[in-house]
């Protein structure tokens, strides 16, 4: 499957529609795949600081299935990016602790991995894309080094073979004359086209799994769609797998196959995105849906969900959505939920499925 | 939209002659590069510049003045100094002295203070901790006194003034290193290149130390004058370059008490180091625009 890929596929032609390739027509592709590409089970990290040990990623499992785009939405500090980096592990050592868990790519646990046996797993078999394009490259070096870097690593290319591999990725990514380009600096580029060089190197050694951590949030809408489009298609051509990371609800609609929702380090619902938008089972997903804005049915003003979420270093016992919980009943407070399956496709973690 | 570049362009300050020509020689490192040049080749061949020995009291001539000026005479262009010797020919061999002092010193240091100062900033933790308490330590401590006392116990040389100097100097490096090390290790580029299978290591030398070099640079061209003056302070204490070689601070230590009769004495050596500390400076400023990416093209 990881074969070379060749440089007449339909991604180089560019005459396909930037912004409507349907969702629908992915859907059949990664349903009859093999096995999870990552599976994540009961993944917990905590951070020790000066105030205190807090569990920032408690009890975490998921999976991502080969060709399928899994989106881990939750608001800020829910510990989205921590799963994340701890997948790579890349987390610093302090003040970052890895409690337990497994992390199964291809079948294989990265936490019982050492260093070196990560390393050739980064890069080589997992791509990331982080938020920030402005410091994902390294100024001092141009466009060509930083691409050609994990295929000097993980592939051994040098010379020609080398340079004809970088401005391949370039043109897959869409960039304008990536011959050219291959030379210039990151400062030279703007926000959305290094976004795009950012993707080259998560693609560079033909990856199963991209992890992307807000790959579009410093973009701007137009160039969000068409990122956004661009890694869909990608992931059509190549079938890789896609663990994305965000809080926008209108990212989620237009890349995901299924969705987990995350609160307070933990996942409270995971579904297929038909379900999370029109029939969520957990409270703060459907409080979540009721607080995205919607231009058609305009009340004059937000929802938003009352509250703050708790802080990782207050120890709770109970469900950890329950001080904000409009359906809060007495049990909630006393005992975490375990998780039920409503349906294919569909746990959740609440005392009312239960 | 037709609009001429003169209607949207911002109206440009106007220059000062003096800014002028300082933008010019920022933007052409060929006077400092030649002034260096100069100076390197004076170093080299001193012997064969130098009309006298520079030891040599010759017939106690004191205080002659130089050739320019009245009652001198061409035998000693620059005049002689408290003990008869030739100022030029001491300036011409204390050149050699003090390039190499300031030079290898800064060197030293500088090399010993990025290393540390990467080691602490990147990996921090307690050996981080300890580096930068040694650094404050450093900071607080009169640095002479210290080169002092290592001086004297270790006894005055040659080699012992670069040692002394080029130890006690690492400190500034270690603590700019360590303060920009901080925030580039949390950019995200060097995630990626941990994600691209780099060690600690390269991703320090290759990917960070790129980052700092231009700093150090800088740094370093400031340094070099400090060194050469603080060679001169040790030489004035006795614990430097031992007294009958020459060297520009020892001469400037040695010629202060007459500055008011026989100003030559200082005079040449201190246009001699201040020569040299603006040659550095402008060509630290072009290196740094140089070697920055994100100006390049300024200078084409």
């Amino acid at each position: 499957m990881r074969g070379k890929q060749s440089s007449s596929n339909p991604i180089c032609d560019g005459h396909r529609d930037e912004f409507g390739v349907g969702y629908a027509m992915q859907g059949i592709g990664y349903a009859m795949g093999p096995g999870p590409v990552l599976k994540v089970e009961d993944l917990r990290v905590s951070f020790s600081t000066r105030r205190g040990v807090g569990m920032a990623v408690n009890g975490v499992s998921f999976e991502v299935k080969k060709g399928e785009t899994l989106g881990l939405v939750g608001e800020s500090g829910c510990g989205k990016s921590t799963v994340a980096l701890s997948i790579m592990k890349l987390l610093p050592r302090p003040p970052a602790k890895f409690e337990g868990g497994r992390v199964l790519f291809e079948g294989e646990d990265l936490m019982a991995m050492d260093e070196e046996e990560v390393r050739s797993y980064r890069g080589r078999h997992i791509g990331m894309i982080f938020q920030d394009p402005m410091s994902s490259l390294n100024p001092v070096y141009n466009i060509n080094f930083q691409v050609a870097e994990p295929l000097r690593i993980h592939q051994g290319l040098r010379g020609s073979a080398l340079v004809d591999q970088v401005v391949t990725l370039l043109r897959r990514m869409r960039i304008p004359a990536p011959e050219n380009r291959a030379r210039d600096y990151p400062h030279q580029f703007s926000g959305g086209m290094r976004q795009r060089v950012v993707g080259s190197i998560a693609l560079s050694c033909e990856p199963e799994l991209i992890i992307a951590d807000e790959p579009t949030t410093a973009l701007d809408a137009t160039i969000q769609a068409q990122y956004l489009n661009l890694l869909r298609e990608l992931q059509e051509d190549t079938g890789v797998a896609i663990l994305l990371i965000t809080h926008d609800f209108s990212v989620v609609a237009k890349m995901c196959h299924r969705v987990a929702v995350m609160y307070a380090g933990t996942i409270v619902e995971t579904a297929e995105v038909e379900t999370i938008f029109n029939n969520p089972a957990h409270p703060y997903t459907q409080a979540l849906m009721a607080a995205v804005p919607d231009i058609a049915a305009w009340k004059g003003h937000l929802s938003p969900i009352d509250g703050s979420p708790p802080s990782i270093y207050e120890t709770h016992r109970g469900c950890p959505f329950a001080p904000r919980c409009a359906v809060v009943q007495d049990r909630c407070r006393e005992e975490a939920p375990p998780e039920t399956q409503r349906a294919k496709e569909h746990g959740v973690r609440c005392w009312l499925h239960v | 939209m037709a609009v001429s570049e003169g209607a949207i362009g911002l109206p440009r300050p106007q220059a000062s002659r003096a800014q002028k020509a300082l933008a010019f020689l920022r933007r052409a490192p060929h006077l400092p590069l030649l002034i260096l040049v100069v100076y390197a080749l004076v170093a080299v061949f001193g012997p064969w510049l130098a009309s006298y020995d520079p030891t040599d009291i010759g017939d106690m001539n004191r205080h002659a003045p130089p050739m320019f000026v009245a009652g001198g005479s061409s035998a000693h262009v620059l005049g002689t100094d408290h003990l008869g010797r030739d100022v030029f020919s001491r300036l011409v061999y204390g050149a050699r002295i003090s390039l190499i002092i300031g030079v290898t010193a800064t060197t030293m240091g500088a090399f010993l203070g990025t290393t540390l100062g990467l080691i602490a900033g990147y990996f921090g933790g307690w050996v981080g901790n300890l580096i930068m308490r040694v650094v404050d330590a450093m900071l607080a401590f009169p640095v002479l006194l210290l080169a002092l006392v290592l001086a004297v116990t270790i006894g005055p040389s040659f080699a012992t003034v670069i040692l002394v100097l080029g130890i006690l100097s690492w400190s500034g490096y270690a603590r700019l290193v360590r303060g920009q090390v901080l925030t580039l290790r949390n950019k995200e580029f060097v995630l990626l290149a941990q994600i691209a299978g780099c060690s600690p290591w390269r991703i320090i030398v290759q990917h960070i130390l790129p980052n700092v070099v231009s700093s150090i640079i800088v740094l370093a061209t400031l340094q070099i004058p400090g060194v050469i003056l603080a060679e001169a302070s040790l030489s004035f204490l006795g614990a430097g370059i031992p007294p009958p070689n020459p060297s520009w601070g020892s001469m400037i230590a040695q010629g202060r008490t007459y500055v008011t009769t026989a100003w030559w004495t200082t005079l040449f050596p201190g246009v001699a180091i201040a020569g040299l500390v603006l040659s550095l400076n402008l060509l630290g400023d072009w290196l740094r625009d140089l070697w920055d990416p994100r100006i390049q093209g300024a200078h084409r």
